[in-house]
């Protein structure tokens, strides 16, 4: 690791270190307020306040956790994972937007080596970066282990920084390329196991 | 199980050291509070009645992760949640090495976990301490 990625990623846990403290409190505290008795216009303004909070608590853990991937220090629990039935259940599992996406994958299992909660973080830190407005996004899994995430894509993103770091700490390769039919494209894989392996 | 019980809560932060001790003590808990490593040593030394201890790992002093192996070395067995926003997979093995009655929590965390793993802590069958000196 170069001394310029070393600085960052210390100067990266420093802030988000620090920012996870007083999200926290917030966390708590709203969670604290909606067990009491309020108004409905209150208790839907806590609600607001404990939803926002919980986003920002999670693009925090995220940005710690790319932190500590790039520095080699990220706790991984690899195992075998056959993507052609494991991404389709976790894309339902996620919810929302995550359980209405277009997933293509191959008719045989595909077996790689992961951390299945970590390649979970991987695919909902990809869907942050959906455009507000724009194509409608693709997962694809292809017989050769290349998954792509492909359509509206904002260019840049937390999501972005965060699924390269845990893809690339599990020994996988991620890029960012410009779709042919516009838009954008996400493209990673990780290394391939036999299955049981 | 967490009305009534006596809970040490300990984190240099004081937003963070208010919001989870306010949170114990509406649950019931009689809280007893540490804005660092030293004070956490102290009040363990001081009083050996807490059922539950929750700290922060980075504090002033002493971290919180170092006084609880010290204390599990002395024989205190008291139930601990480990709180930190930095669970980088050196400390997780650290937590670990605690043995049982040890619960992790990631920063940020909400009530619901908090409840969780105090009340499954809590709720553990008393055990006596072993190894002391």
């Amino acid at each position: 690791m170069s001394r310029e990625r070393r600085e960052l990623a210390e100067w990266t846990e420093m802030v988000t270190h620090d920012l996870a403290q007083p999200i926290n409190a917030i966390i708590l505290n709203a969670d604290l307020l909606l067990r009491g008795a309020l108004g409905a216009t209150e208790r839907t303004q806590a609600e607001r306040v404990r939803t926002t909070a919980r986003r920002l608590g999670r693009m925090i853990a995220d940005l710690t956790d790319a932190s500590l991937a790039d520095a080699g220090r990220v706790e991984l629990l690899p195992e075998v994972l056959d993507l052609a039935s494991w991404i389709p259940a976790t894309f339902a599992r996620l919810g929302g937007d995550a359980a209405r996406l277009p997933v293509i994958v191959p008719s045989s299992p595909l077996h790689v080596r992961a951390d299945a909660a970590r390649l979970e973080q991987v695919l909902a830190a990809l869907l942050t970066l959906a455009a507000r407005s724009g194509a409608e996004l693709v997962f694809e899994l292809r017989d050769d282990g290349d998954m792509t995430l492909t359509g509206g894509l904002r260019p840049k993103g937390l999501g972005q920084i965060v699924a390269r770091s845990l893809i690339e700490a599990q020994g996988g390769k991620f890029a960012v390329e410009r779709a042919s039919g516009g838009g954008g494209r996400v493209r990673f894989s990780l290394p391939r196991a036999e299955p049981g392996g | 199980m967490i009305q009534g019980a006596r809970v040490l809560v300990a984190d240099d932060e004081p937003e963070m050291l208010e919001a989870v001790s306010g949170a114990m003590e509406c649950l019931g808990a009689i809280v007893s509070r540490a804005s660092s490593g030293a004070e956490l040593v102290t009040l363990l030394a001081e009083d050996k009645t807490f059922n539950l201890i929750i700290t922060d790992i980075a504090m002033p002093w002493a971290s919180g992760l170092k006084v609880m192996e010290i204390a599990r070395r002395t024989g205190v067995i008291t139930p601990v949640i480990i709180m930190t926003a930095l669970p980088d997979a050196a400390i997780v093995e650290q937590v670990r090495a605690l043995g049982d009655g040890v619960v992790f929590l990631r920063k940020p965390f909400d009530l619901d976990s908090l409840v969780a793993a105090a009340t499954s802590l809590l709720s553990r069958p008393p055990k006596r301490a072993s190894g002391a000196p």
